[in-house]
């Protein structure tokens, strides 16, 4: 029996069908995907915003010319990270490994950039980098060459380019600021560009000689910087936006940590090796110092920082350590066994708590390439289709070089 | 067909048929969304960025919705939740939760009068009632299916279609189909 209840949800649906009855959408796959592109990308970003708020422990370093500190009293260290108490130690190797989700961060193979769930993406040229830039829904791009950076749409049609010096392309680590050098007529700046807000774009004076290029951006008043020479030597400074540098009595800077205000540097060469460091930005003193690892980028939180073998023999890293930032005390390492060699290249922090790079294994391993994600707990994995070629062809899978740490 | 070809351009296997199933399933749906959104969002425009939106977000997902017989109650989902968002209220100009009556469409020549009025009605409803009264009277819904899409309690899709309801009566007594013999 039907109830007058019933009889206007009848009418009710029959007067909503009237109302859309015939219309139709007109929506292409592009359209979609395109916003779906904007969307993983803002968060991202937000994602990235959230670690640091969460931190909160992002310094200004502000430092002057004469390498003393403005803000000294205000510098308020990091919290302790819950470093695990046992060092994890994993063989490293390219067989028998399952397979993990595809990497978070973005990377390029022969046919382009893979974009953490957006796959493959065509480039019109190989790129070294590459950076979304919110602010202005564009992108930009490291060249191959590393003397040019392109700015490229949305879509990655190259819309125009600056010089770069070829040395050093930097980011935060929530990749809100990208920084290079750019050599003009006998003059170099360093472009400090921020990838939110196009306004707050500035370019800093740099000496005019030798030629530099950007290591690691440890905020918007200070950025560290390499020089090198004709002869091959190369020097260490930091840079402000009042064009005031600060040299600092170091052979390398490996990278800069802008939550904790630490730089990676070496202090000493030796044949095929050398002594590194970990300095505090704010008081140039050094929170510790190692001739047994070579050091590399800070994780995105500040908490660790990768290191290799002191020495090197030129095949790219064998074995990658996880170090506890402050301390440098050992928290994972990832090794070889036997004879067997696996290298890795490029390795990058995808999380506060994973790298993933390029392990390429030599015959005995079975000459195979791929990419592996190494978590600071010692877990390894696969996430990337391997392909064949060993450590001594070319490189098939490559991180970001404003990301890769070694 | 050219679009999905350039989606293929360079990826694997994998990516190309995720894409390739992702763009026939929109193909195949898209009008069935846009109408449903046209009904919780009352405007065209409106309507096609939230589709766009819900769309796009379940391509971020699609790899993770393991059941495809599944999916249109996922994205039907985020088209719901999506409408609802705080963002969203805080950014559409219109809210339709006054007391004051929207302008009426034009009624066309075989309309038997009531065409468009309770639309009309619907239009003032409060945003979560008013998808309680498209999942249930337009898309036909079960209460427990509207349920879940709304991530509510049973009771509470009950009490919000009677309240919904009741306020459509209360507005318009001419729509109520006692009023109506009555009138005869």
């Amino acid at each position: 029996m039907s109830t007058e209840h019933d009889e206007l949800e009848r009418m009710l649906g029959r007067d909503l069908h009237r109302q859309v009855d015939g219309m139709t959408g007109l929506l292409g796959f592009d359209d979609v995907r395109g916003r779906a592109r904007r969307i993983r990308r803002n968060r991202r970003i937000a994602a990235g915003a959230g670690v640091a708020a969460a931190l909160a422990v992002i310094v200004p370093v502000g430092l002057t010319v004469g390498g003393t500190t403005q803000s000294k009293d205000e510098i308020q260290p990091a919290p302790s990270p819950d470093v695990p108490a046992v060092v994890s130690r994993t063989t490293l190797t390219v067989n028998g490994l399952s397979r993990g989700e595809a990497p978070e961060i973005e990377y390029f193979t022969p046919d382009g950039v893979v974009l953490p769930g957006e796959g493959t993406q065509a480039l019109p040229e190989n790129y070294q980098a590459l950076v979304w830039s919110v602010g202005t829904s564009s992108w930009i791009a490291l060249g191959a060459t590393r003397e040019e950076v392109i700015y490229l749409s949305e879509d990655f049609e190259p819309q125009g380019s600056s010089a770069a010096s070829g040395l050093g392309f930097a980011t935060t680590p929530e990749r809100d600021f990208v920084a290079w050098a750019v050599p003009e007529n006998g003059s170099q700046t360093l472009e400090v560009r921020s990838t939110t807000d196009p306004d707050e774009t500035t370019s800093w004076e740099l000496p005019e000689s030798p030629v530099a290029g950007p290591v690691g951006i440890l905020g918007p008043d200070s950025v560290v910087y390499e020089t090198l020479t004709n002869q091959g030597e190369t020097r260490v400074g930091l840079a402000n936006p009042d064009g005031t540098t600060t040299e600092l009595p170091y052979i390398r800077a490996l990278a800069a940590d802008p939550v904790n205000g630490l730089i990676s540097v070496q202090t000493e060469s030796r044949l095929n090796s050398g002594c590194f460091a970990v300095i505090e930005a704010a008081t140039l003193a050094v929170a510790w110092e190692t001739c047994d690892y070579r050091l590399g980028s800070f994780s995105p939180d500040g908490a660790f920082v990768m290191a290799t073998a002191a020495d090197s023999d030129g095949l790219g890293p064998t074995v990658l350590r996880v170090l506890d930032a402050r301390t440098g005390e050992l928290v994972a390492e990832f090794a070889t066994a036997g004879r067997k060699q696996v290298a890795l290249i490029r390795p990058a922090w995808e999380s506060v708590d994973t790298i993933v790079a390029t392990a390429s294994a030599t015959a005995s391993e079975g000459n195979v390439t791929t990419m592996v994600r190494m978590g600071v707990d010692g877990t390894l994995e696969e996430v990337a289709d391997p392909v064949d070629g060993s450590a001594f062809g070319d490189v098939y899978y490559y991180t970001g070089e404003d990301r890769a740490g070694l | 067909m050219q679009t999905l070809e350039r989606a293929g351009v360079g990826m694997g296997d994998r990516a190309q048929r995720r894409d390739v199933e992702f763009a026939e399933y929109m193909h195949a749906r898209q009008a069935t969304l846009l109408r449903t959104a046209y009904l919780l969002t009352g405007d065209r425009h409106s309507a096609e960025d939230l589709v766009q939106t819900s769309l796009a977000k379940l391509y971020l997902s699609w790899d993770k919705v393991q059941d495809r017989g599944s999916i249109d109650g996922y994205v039907r989902r985020i088209l719901v939740n999506e409408n609802n968002s705080l963002w969203r209220r805080a950014w559409k100009k219109r809210e339709f939760t006054s007391e004051t009556m929207p302008e009426r469409h034009v009624v066309e020549e075989y309309d038997d009068g009531a065409r468009g009025a309770l639309w009309d009605l619907v239009q003032t409803l409060p945003r979560k009632a008013r998808a309680v009264v498209v999942l249930r009277y337009y898309e036909q819904l079960s209460e427990a299916e509207t349920a879940e899409i709304l991530g509510i309690a049973v009771g509470t899709v009950k009490s919000q279609a009677s309240r919904a309801l009741a306020a459509l009566r209360e507005r318009a007594p001419e729509l109520n189909p006692r009023h109506s013999e009555e009138e005869r």
